[in-house]
């Protein structure tokens, strides 16, 4: 079975300053991975490096097989922060875009996604809360019918309620089959949804473990697993 | 993977609304101009060539540099770089994006010149009918200095965005490999290097240019063959530069964030 994600020592340097180093991750279709470290771990980066934002890596990044930047662009849906619209631009004009771009782009999922979220795509992009904004890069993000979903820290700033509909709308809209990768540093919020834990530290990755492996292997629940790691009450052997 | 035909109308429609708003900017300057002449001298004596063309060059300037300012914001942005497609499409998308966009305001800025013709072109009306019976060599030449006009003002607006792409990318290329402190100052320094490489070099190409046509025909590149031929060599430095850029975007170019 070709693995959704599958890097192999991958390093990335930039501005003489080592980001990531021999990164090795094997990732299987249809599972829901939290992606936590600290700020300025490299989460982002890794991200970025696999939806070919990211440039000069060494090693090598497959998606689905795919090793070039532009082939794996057409299997990864990566939650974007809309930079490259105009505050003035209706959010329907957004979606005319997402649905002429990308050829995955979904109409109905998308219709369903701002439904659920109260959305309305009338209103201008400067106009957003920050939570709706949120809500609504989710909700384009999700109407692409990807294999693979990088989801950059969905949970920023927003409000209990927003989250909450975040959560229920991934639950709700990701397709079996399709990888989601959710990176953030608020374990607690995350924590429910995930399949398998990928925690970086010290610009690697220093375990990737599946939830049930880590209740029944260190009994810890998944946020006391991540803060024992990062504060070095289990040590790499133990891994 | 999204096709160039897709591609090219998402990076045309934020390009083609913005020169919009430009053009009205531009229609209602032309407007009010013309209600003072006319509050001024009578609509008997209202010349609107000259306000057009005025009017015409510097809003045709302003998009020159509005279309520039958009093609640079494109390559280093997430919601472009994102998008299914190798680089050399997007690069080669957003530039002839660029130029449609520009050939649109100047297809427009011909509309306005007819119709201000029209209306009180009394200078323009008086040379047409002066020269209406011009001979076929001086058609021939009016067709000649048009054509190599039109292709000249398209080829130089290309090379200019491809060249300030240039600095751009050879500025983040360079600074990437630099330590991260002052990189704002590290970044203005190397455009200013790179812009005075960039002009040497392209005065030795130019140098080079007019030799090769001297020593191919013998005659220096002012007659009609010669403009060709500088064509023709401007063309070549296009492509190189925009080869470069899209190198460069490949490797090491990366979107903001």
């Amino acid at each position: 079975m070709t693995e959704a994600i599958d890097i192999t020592n991958l390093n990335y340097r930039r501005n003489t300053k080592q980001i990531l180093t021999n990164v090795t991750l094997q990732l299987n279709p249809g599972k829901i991975v939290g992606l936590l470290g600290e700020n300025g771990a490299g989460k982002t980066t890794l991200m970025r490096l696999i939806a070919g934002l990211a440039k000069g890596e060494k090693g090598t990044i497959a998606v689905h097989g795919q090793t070039t930047a532009a082939t794996r662009r057409a299997f990864v849906s990566f939650s974007e922060a809309l930079q490259g619209f105009r505050p003035g631009d209706k959010l329907s004009q957004i979606r005319d875009f997402y649905a002429l771009a990308y050829p995955d782009f979904s109409a109905k999922k998308y219709l369903d996604l701002i439904t659920f979220l109260q959305i309305d795509d009338d209103q201008k992009l400067a106009t957003l809360s920050k939570g709706t904004r949120e809500k609504f890069i989710i909700a384009l993000t999700l109407s692409r019918e990807a294999a693979v979903y990088l989801l950059d820290e969905p949970f920023s700033g927003i409000d209990s309620m927003s989250r909450k509909r975040i959560i229920s709308s991934i639950i709700r809209w990701k397709q079996d089959s399709a990888t989601m990768v959710i990176s953030d540093h608020y374990v607690s919020e995350i924590a429910a949804l995930l399949d398998e834990v990928v925690i970086i530290k010290d610009h690697t990755i220093c375990t990737h473990k599946r939830s049930d492996q880590i209740r029944r292997e260190f009994g810890l629940g998944i946020e006391a697993f991540y803060e024992s790691v990062y504060e070095g009450d289990i040590s790499d052997d133990q891994f | 993977m999204t096709s160039f035909n897709h591609l090219f109308r998402v990076m045309w429609r934020p390009k083609f609304r913005s020169m919009n708003q430009l053009l009205f900017f531009n229609l209602l300057a032309v407007v009010v101009t013309m209600v003072y002449q006319i509050w001024r001298r009578g609509f008997a004596q209202l010349e609107m060539i000259s306000t057009v063309t005025i009017w015409g060059s510097i809003f045709g300037f302003v998009a020159f540099v509005l279309l520039a300012r958009q093609n640079e914001q494109v390559v280093i942005s997430d919601t472009y770089r994102l998008l299914p497609t190798s680089d050399t499409k997007l690069y080669l998308a957003n530039l002839g994006t660029s130029l449609v966009a520009l050939l649109y305001v100047g297809v427009i800025q011909v509309i306005l010149l007819a119709v201000g013709t029209a209306m009180s072109g009394n200078i323009i009306r008086m040379w047409l009918q002066l020269n209406i019976h011009m001979s076929a060599a001086a058609w021939h030449d009016l067709a000649f200095y048009g054509t190599s006009a039109v292709l000249w003002g398209i080829v130089v607006a290309l090379w200019a965005w491809a060249v300030i792409t240039l600095i751009h990318f050879g500025t983040n290329t360079i600074s990437a490999f630099l330590p991260n402190v002052q990189q704002r100052i590290i970044k203005v320094v190397l455009a200013i290097i790179l812009t005075g490489v960039l002009l040497r070099f392209l005065t030795w190409f130019a140098e080079l240019e007019s030799k090769l046509y001297a020593a191919f025909t013998g005659i220096a590149s002012v007659l009609e063959g010669g403009v060709w031929f500088d064509l023709l060599g401007l063309v070549v430095v296009v492509i190189v530069v925009a080869t470069a850029n899209i190198v460069m975007m490949h490797r090491w170019v990366e979107a903001k964030y």
